[in-house]
């Protein structure tokens, strides 16, 4: 197993907002997981990288606990990539800056290596000429296409996507998921929390469906959309449907 | 023409400029201590515990409610009264304007430290950079962008309000001026507006490039 999360629980000032989470990931495994608003989704991944401390149970990444006193989260984080749902470019610095930073300042990396491998990434995704673009040049979609090559600059072990599509206009949030299925297709092992619910069926090897903090469902995606085993599913997807015809 | 010479009489004009250091001295000292305690008052104001941001804000609000006059007033008259402190004018005007000035600029670092969105820390964090890296290339340089323009702007504000320490016989630019104008109220009448013009530019003289500079940097910085 490349990620194991045992009886993970996770309280806000006494609020739980995370209870008895069991989770395990393989190697080249893309999880997705959903459920309703303010279900706890986004506060797994971030305890996930040790953004948030947990309140008990146990997580560990290639059979290596990480929720101890000493773990070296700078070391544990650079195998965990991590892109979020708002812009989190850098402001203030270029994407080639923004790409180059953790590379050199965390890895050491010289500035020539880290260069190419990013010249090589940003040409994947489609952003070759926008290496000297600041962020706010960029329109959403770049921005979050940038963000992703971003964490791939650490050579992570797994990419944890929180909603990177949710705050986008529509007609960008297909650049942004070709990138993710282009990710997956080479083997990546992700956890990706999407509404995007045609994205989730073709992205998916299992269906993680979270309500009211716990995991309440898991299953093949082919499964889970046409006739998943629990009523709490049901009605969740029903709702959906109803909201967005597709 | 009479009255524009008594500009060029005596030491009129080298008087004018021995004003202006005076003023520029009482407004860079004020200015500086303002900048430093206002970053560690300013670091103060950002913590989440109610009492320390009932102190802040009362410290905030009462500088902003008294008139910098009146505070002036108080430091320079009150203080001797009260505990029999003898400050001379120009003490208790740098006294004033960092009291002042250190609030209103820890006003603007809160500001600018809560306005960095949470997901720049966390995406420096989960890059790997440690709370220290993250600070140092992402966090610092993103508050300052967003502190110099402002502070800029405070700073060209407090050089203008130390004209007001001409009430505590603090003999600045503008007092110079004053004097001026008086011994030559009867040969040069005129005199006192080529005074105010010439104060006007020397004033011109000091803001303009401070708040040109300020106003490149924000240009430059604008994201
Ligand atoms: N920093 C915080 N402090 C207190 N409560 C929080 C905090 N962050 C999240 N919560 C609460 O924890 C619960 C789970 O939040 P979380 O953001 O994980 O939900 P989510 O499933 O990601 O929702 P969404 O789909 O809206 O992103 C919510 O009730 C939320 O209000
Ligand atoms: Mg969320």
């Amino acid at each position: 197993m490349l990620l194991t999360v045992e009886k993970l629980n996770k309280a806000y000032d006494g609020l739980e907002v995370l209870r008895n989470i069991d989770l395990s990931v393989e190697k080249g495994e893309v999880i997705v997981v959903i459920g309703p608003s303010g279900c706890g989704k986004s506060t797994l991944l971030r305890c996930i990288n040790g953004l948030e401390t947990i309140r008990s149970g146990s997580i560990s990444l290639n059979g290596e606990l990480l929720n101890r006193p000493k773990t070296d989260w700078s070391s544990v984080r650079q195998k965990i990539g991590m892109v979020f749902q708002s812009y989190d470019l850098f402001g203030h610095l270029t994407v080639m800056e923004n790409l180059l930073l953790a590379p050199m300042k965390v890895r050491h990396e010289d500035r020539k290596t880290a260069r190419i491998r990013a010249e090589a990434l940003l040409e994947r995704v489609g952003l070759g000429d926008k290496s000297r673009a600041y962020p706010r040049q960029l329109s959403g979609g770049q921005k979050q296409r940038a963000a992703i090559v971003r964490a791939l600059m650490m050579e992570p072990e797994i990419m944890l996507f929180d909603e990177v599509t949710a705050a986008l206009d529509p007609e960008m949030v297909r650049e942004v998921l070709d990138v993710i299925l282009e990710l997956a297709r080479d083997g990546m092992t992700m956890i990706i929390v999407t509404h995007e619910m045609q994205f989730a069926k073709a992205v998916a090897d299992r269906v993680v469906f979270i309500d009211g903090g716990e995991i309440v469902e898991q299953n093949t995606p082919e499964l889970f959309f046409t006739n998943p085993d629990t009523e709490r599913a049901k009605r969740f997807l029903n709702i959906f449907q109803f909201d967005t015809p597709k | 023409m009479r009255d524009l010479a008594v500009l060029l009489e005596g030491r009129n004009l080298a008087r004018l400029f021995e004003g202006l250091w005076v003023t520029l001295r009482l407004s860079l000292s004020s200015v500086l201590l303002s900048i430093v305690l206002g970053i560690i008052v300013g670091m103060f104001m950002t913590l989440k515990n109610p009492v320390t941001r009932a102190v802040s804000r009362a410290y905030l609000e009462f500088v902003r409610i008294m008139p910098q006059l009146v505070l002036l007033f108080l430091a320079y008259f009150g203080l001797t009264r009260v505990f029999g402190l003898n400050l001379s004018g120009e003490t208790s005007a740098v006294l004033v304007f960092t009291v002042w000035g250190t609030a209103e600029m820890g006003d603007l670092v809160r500001g600018a430290v809560t306005s960095i969105p949470r997901y720049q820390y966390d995406s420096a964090y989960a890059l790997g950079l440690t709370k220290i890296q993250a600070y140092i290339f992402v966090i610092i340089p993103q508050t300052l962008r967003r502190l110099v323009p402002p502070a800029i702007n405070l700073t060209t504000r407090m050089i203008k309000t130390t004209s007001l320490v001409v009430l505590i016989g603090v003999v600045e630019v503008l007092k110079v001026g004053q004097q001026i104008i008086e011994a030559n109220r009867y040969n040069a009448p005129g005199a006192a507006l080529w005074i105010y013009i010439v104060i006007f530019f020397l004033y011109f003289l000091i803001c303009f490039p401070i708040s040109r500079f300020g106003q490149l940097l924000e240009n430059k910085w604008r994201d």
